[in-house]
């Protein structure tokens, strides 16, 4: 870690204990056990239970909360700035999207600087939200998308994209329809849907005999839901053709299957505005 | 909408209607495949004319206006220079911005007539307010501004004492305290807003 004079620098090198528990049993017998059963009792393509809620902070234009088992996001958006450095005249706005996690968010610490998975991820973050976006109505400016991780329990960048959709919604940016997202992952000829921390360090290892079929890897899809369009299909691995096919149509229907809970999140911002406002006339 | 009370609540993408002659999108909607969806999480609103009615969606929260070219806007003067003052722009028409932008107004749009005779440090002085009107886009973060009307110029000004001054005439303001007199470039104002000032 390098040497950081704007915080307080605590020893250089640190190791999780975690790396000194025995990891045999776990990995010998997990694979297994998950192949067949997941270990939370879902069946492979079921999803975890969500929780969304607009307005949280109060400080931005825009934000929202949301809960996917036990992934954490909160995501807030600013109004539209200058976009800085740039001399050029152009009739698109632009998408500025952060992604962070917290230092407490997954099992290792994270530092506080975004890390290259971090900056990877916002850079699919904004891909996923910019075709849902009206940017030629803000003409250059750049509108700040923030999402933070507090808890990382797996399928965190999903759970982010939905959560700037609505942070983008609450904050009245035109929108041309809402994105939803889900993540999936195989291991062999298994797929798992919504995983957990446990299944994606699974999924991202190669299985260990050579025989076919020999899939390993993690798809993340975005999709606007009501326009029936993809917005960013993100894989890291090695899975079959036909495999992927097949996590496409699942995960279209996944996210169509999401898609009312967003909206009725928003209805019921949009009631509890007008109430609001109905109290502030009498 | 005429019958039932109840406000009609949209999400962003949502399609309200089919989009022909009689139904037409108004702001916050947009027309895709034949119909009208909409953009903002909000409430439906149908304006009704004489064949048609355009459907509104508006917001909950107030949208995030950009300045466009045409608009008159309410500035505070913050650099004045020989050749142009720089501003920053605080509202569009009624609207109180939550950003504010930046502008520059030229000597040359400071008036309408004797252009080649303007000078700025008779017209505007740091911390004056002034109504402007935006002309048309020509660097990207800066908004070319034009007081080169009789409605157009500063509103509100204050003395050394900090005394807000009264207009006099076209080219003056008065203190109401020590009586000086100083030079601007006036905005012909409704007398409302005088009398609102003291």
């Amino acid at each position: 870690m390098p040497f950081d004079q704007k915080r307080i620098n605590g020893p250089e090198v640190s190791v999780p204990y975690s790396v000194y528990t025995d990891v045999n049993k776990s990995k010998s017998s997990k694979p297994k056990k998950s192949l067949h059963k997941r270990v939370d009792g879902r069946e492979h393509k079921d999803l975890r239970k969500i929780f969304v809620k607009t307005g949280v902070i109060s400080q931005a234009k825009g934000s929202a909360y949301i809960e996917v088992g036990i992934t954490k996001v909160v995501c807030s958006v600013f109004d539209p700035r200058e976009i800085p450095n740039k001399n050029e005249y152009s009739l698109q706005g632009e998408l500025f999207c952060e992604f962070k996690y917290a230092p407490f968010a997954c099992a290792k610490r994270r530092i506080h600087q975004q890390d290259a998975e971090e900056k990877e991820f916002s850079l699919v973050m904004q891909r996923s939200l910019e075709p849902a976006v009206c940017r030629q109505e803000f003409p250059n400016f750049q509108v700040d998308v923030y999402a933070l991780v507090l808890d990382n329990g797996g399928s965190s960048l999903a759970a982010a994209i939905m959560c700037a959709s609505l942070a983008l919604a609450d904050a009245s940016v035109p929108m041309f329809g809402l994105v939803t997202a889900v993540s999936a992952g195989f291991y062999k000829d298994t797929m798992f849907l919504d995983l957990t921390v446990e299944e994606e360090v699974l999924c991202n290892s190669a299985p260990a005999k050579p025989n076919p079929p020999n899939n390993h890897g993690l798809i993340m899809q975005a999709a606007l839901p009501q326009h029936d369009q993809i917005s960013e299909f993100f894989l890291v691995g090695s899975i079959n053709i036909d495999c992927i096919k097949q996590a496409i149509e699942t995960l279209t229907v996944a996210n169509k299957n999401i898609c009312p809970v967003v909206q009725q999140c928003l209805v019921k911002t949009v009631l509890r505005a007008l109430k609001r406002k109905e109290q502030e006339k009498n | 909408m005429d019958e039932r009370n109840e406000p009609i609540v949209c999400v962003p993408g949502q399609r309200l209607c089919l989009s022909d002659k009689v139904n037409v999108p108004g702001p916050g909607t947009y027309e895709q495949h034949g119909y009208i969806y909409s953009k903002l999480a909000g409430v439906v609103n149908l304006v009704k004319d004489e064949h048609k009615s355009t459907v509104e969606v508006h917001g909950i929260r107030e949208q995030s206006i950009v300045p466009a070219p045409g608009d008159i806007v309410t500035a505070e003067v913050m650099v004045v220079n020989q050749r142009f003052c720089k501003c920053v722009i605080k509202c569009i028409g009624d609207v109180v911005l939550t950003r504010p932008y930046r502008g520059i107004l030229r000597k040359e749009d400071v008036r309408a007539t004797e252009k080649d005779k303007t000078e700025m440090y008779k017209s505007f002085k740091p911390g004056d307010i002034i109504l402007a009107r935006v002309l048309p886009l020509t660097e990207v973060h800066t908004y070319q501004l034009s007081t080169a009307e009789n409605e157009l110029g500063v509103v509100i000004a204050h003395s050394e004492e900090g005394v807000s001054m009264v207009p006099v005439s076209w080219t003056e303001m008065q203190c109401p305290e020590t009586l000086n007199k100083e030079l601007r470039k006036v905005a012909k104002v409704v007398p409302e807003h005088i009398v609102n000032e003291k």
